[in-house]
């Protein structure tokens, strides 16, 4: 037997009877319909923990634009029902600047979170100055009207 | 199968085979040809992600989804900002997109997504056609190198990688069909440009540096970025490439009969070019038209017949589809009135009277559009030669630029040509080669080798260059470039011509495995230090790219000084040059593969659900 000729259409033939089997077992497979709607239910909270600051630093290897880093918020929920959402938000005024990232809550979420808001760029021409004053909040968005659950002002730190 | 060999099955079984071998020949050539398609697929999906990386991209989508359902006008919008999106113009029975040639190979991809679609995960699908390539590209390799270890180790390993993707596959929504339909060919464009460079180099310089180019152009260059990434840039590419192997076999041909076929066949892939792409196709056709014209050694009537056919023939599709979308067969897309922003090469001049071209007799129309378009190439001259300053930051050095970075989300995510291919600095000798030939062989060899199938391939690569240097560079530095597409034929005129450089070629040829040990190592070495200087780094997406450009820009000055030494004296190393090519190649496989697994993974979910979780796993930002 020459394993060289052999191996390969043996292979070939796994894969597409592998290929093939996927259309009855994808039928097989549909995952199960999530439960409840998202952005109803309500959330208690009994701590949130937010960063002192949040720093601009100027890029490296010739790109000059200023990366906004803040630290995670950390929150600890004291009751949790159904999905409700939150949010943290970072505001520059003096930047004329605002930022926000969802968190969506449910059953799998545990009894407390790390809220981090991404990595955001900066053209040079608009940091101008060697610190801005900023407010963190961290905002109950669940139904109709939004809610502050937490807030702190913040030194954001230009580094150059 | 012997009790069915009748007279008409095997009548049928032979002509199948004629048709098969003759697809066969053309577009691989041989056994290495095909290993280099299907490496260059399997490569390219590693990266592979389902969805629109650019906007431009949600035009050509929208086009073929209409066109699938077989009309020019776009009625079914899907995609991106709709009708808005940048890409779509304003025809005259109502909106119309651009890359009709790309669309039509596109449409009999898609009936078939479709129907797979229908009855199987298409996940799956894409997973077993990729196990399914690398299984061929495997197997190929094996048997060329004969190793049988490589053919029973790869297709173990092709069976492994089908099962652990397969294990965490995901349902592919039916409206991302459109989009993997265009990226499938894309690819396949993208893969085939290396097999013509690939054909094109060993028909001169004999297979060793025919591989080398051709693997070249697929891994280390930023073809391999775009490959999938819905642009015509790959098309293009696969154009210039087969235009000028096509020209390089007729001047090697040894009847006459093969002679004309091929100048015959050289301009086919034009006339699909001026489908995709008019103005690109001319800056093609304009130096192949006059170099083989110049130097053939016969032009008589059945010659001129012969091409002239073979041209208009090829050109049908294209005059068929202006006519339906513009009404004028010589009025393609992109010089009709823009429907939302301007994107591209606006051959409008200044838009507004879409239906005045319609109503100028034939000729006056190709008049104007030549005027324009010499008036375009003029001003472009002017700037190449009055602005050193656009040249190196398109060329050299690009950095953080203001107006370019500020359409870029403030971000310096922007190669220049040399950053984005480090390997085209070894292009740095070619006038030194040129120079001390010139000395040499005195100026009377010059007009024999203009003649030679060497130098009429490198005449028409080298005004080509120039034409699309001349065409763009006006435009350039811009965004949504990252390594400059609007130059994309640059990468592999570029490597056409370092294999062209006799101190490149005799390095590779006489030092094969050193400078694949070199390439090997600076991608699973190198690449690996890369990741881990990154993940200290901890860089934003423009650092990360800027990184990679000082880096390729490192590599490029050694490339550039060995390549020059090497030319001007024979004493210099040429297995320290095969390293220092290696390892620049290396350098550009590093960024294609970061971008595509990381920085940029955000173009949509990867088809090998492996490589989601490797990116997700690699400690970078």
């Amino acid at each position: 037997m020459n394993l060289g000729s052999n191996v390969p259409a043996v292979a070939a033939a796994l894969i597409l009877v592998g290929t093939l089997a996927s259309g009855p077992l994808a039928l097989a497979d549909r995952p199960a319909e999530q439960t409840g709607t998202i952005g109803t239910g309500s959330v208690a909270v009994s701590e949130v923990r937010l960063p002192e600051t949040a720093t601009l630093q100027q890029g490296q290897f010739g790109e000059e634009s200023y990366y906004l880093e803040v630290p995670d918020a950390t929150v600890v929920f004291e009751r949790l029902e159904g999905r409700p959402i939150l949010t943290y938000k970072l505001a520059i005024d003096g930047l004329e600047y605002s930022r926000e990232s969802a968190f969506f809550l449910g059953p799998d979420t545990g009894d407390r979170m790390q809220l981090s808001l991404e990595r955001d760029e900066l053209s040079p021409e608009t940091v101008q100055n060697d610190s801005y004053a900023g407010v963190l909040r961290v905002i109950d968005r669940t139904g109709e009207e939004s809610r502050v659950v937490a807030e702190r002002n913040v030194t954001v730190q230009v580094r150059r | 199968m012997s009790t069915l060999d009748s007279g008409v099955a095997g009548r049928l079984a032979a002509r199948t085979e004629a048709v098969r071998t003759g697809v066969w020949r053309l577009l691989f050539g041989d056994r290495v040809g095909l290993a280099l398609f299907l490496c260059g697929l399997c490569f390219f999906g590693l990266y592979w992600r389902l969805g629109i990386y650019i906007t431009d991209g949600s035009a050509i989508a929208n086009t073929l989804v209409n066109v699938a359902d077989g009309r020019v006008v776009l009625t079914e919008v899907p995609y991106g900002s709709g009708l808005e999106a940048p890409g779509t113009y304003i025809g005259s029975d109502g909106p119309v997109g651009r890359n009709y040639g790309i669309v039509a190979l596109a449409v009999p991809v898609l009936y078939v997504l479709q129907g797979l679609g229908a009855v199987l995960d298409l996940g799956v699908v894409l997973i077993g056609g990729w196990s399914l390539a690398l299984l061929g590209a495997v197997t190929t390799v094996g048997r060329l190198v004969d190793r049988e270890w490589v053919v029973v180790g790869g297709s173990v390993a092709a069976v492994f990688a089908f099962l652990a993707n397969v294990a965490f596959a995901t349902p592919v929504a039916p409206t991302l069909y459109p989009i993997l339909a265009l990226q499938i060919v894309g690819m396949v464009a993208a893969a085939l440009s290396g097999v013509f460079c690939y054909r094109l180099v060993a028909r001169l310089h004999g297979r060793r540096i025919g591989v080398a180019a051709g693997a070249a152009v697929l891994v280390a260059t930023p073809i391999a970025f775009w490959a999938a990434l819905l642009k015509r840039h790959s098309f293009t590419v696969l154009c210039i490439a087969a235009a000028l192997y096509a020209l390089a076999r007729s001047r090697t041909a040894s009847e006459s009969a093969e002679t004309r076929r091929f100048r015959a066949l050289a301009y086919v892939p034009v006339a699909l070019l001026a489908w995709i792409h008019a103005a690109e196709a001319l800056l093609l056709f304009v130096p192949l038209v006059v170099v083989d014209f110049a130097t053939a050694d016969a032009n008589d009537r059945r010659t001129l017949a012969v091409i002239a056919g073979t041209f208009t023939l090829s050109l049908a599709p294209f005059f068929l589809t202006n006519l339906l979308v513009a009404g004028s067969p010589v009025e393609p897309p992109r010089m009709l009135p823009s429907y939302g922003a301007m994107e591209g090469l606006d051959l409008s001049g200044g838009g507004g009277g879409g239906g005045l071209l319609t109503t100028v007799p034939l000729v006056g129309g190709l008049l104007r559009i030549v005027t324009r378009f010499v008036a375009l190439l003029a001003e472009g001259a002017v700037v190449a030669l009055t602005e050193p300053g656009r040249w190196f930051r398109t060329f050299l050095r690009g950095g953080y630029i203001p107006a370019v970075a500020s359409e870029d989300g403030f971000q310096a995510i922007r190669l220049t040509v040399l950053e984005s291919a480090p390997l085209l600095a070894g292009l740095t000798a070619a006038p030194v080669a040129a120079g001390l030939w010139l000395r040499e062989r005195g100026r009377a060899a010059v007009g024999s080798h203009l003649q030679s199938a060497a130098g009429v391939v490198d005449t028409v690569a080298l005004a080509t260059g120039v034409l699309f240097v001349c065409l763009f560079l006006p435009r350039l530095p811009l965004h949504a470039q990252v390594t400059v597409r609007y130059l994309h034929p640059l990468f592999l005129l570029g490597v056409y011509g370092l294999a062209r450089l006799p101190a490149v070629r005799s390095a590779v040829t006489a030092n094969w495995r050193t400078t694949g040990l070199a390439y090997g190592g600076t991608v699973l070495i190198g690449g690996q230090l890369v990741v881990i200087a990154l993940a200290a780094i901890q860089p934003g997406l423009g650092e990360a790219v800027q990184f990679h450009a000082l880096l390729a820009l490192a590599t490029a000055t050694v490339l550039a000084v060995w390549a020059v030494a090497r030319t001007l004296s024979e004493t210099v190393s040429g297995r320290a040059g095969a390293v220092v090519l290696g390892a620049a190649a290396g350098v550009g496989t590093i960024f294609v593969l970061l971008s595509g697994i990381e920085y940029f993974s955000y173009a949509g979910e990867f088809a090998l659900p492996v490589v989601r979780w490797f990116s997700a796993a690699l400690p970078l930002a």
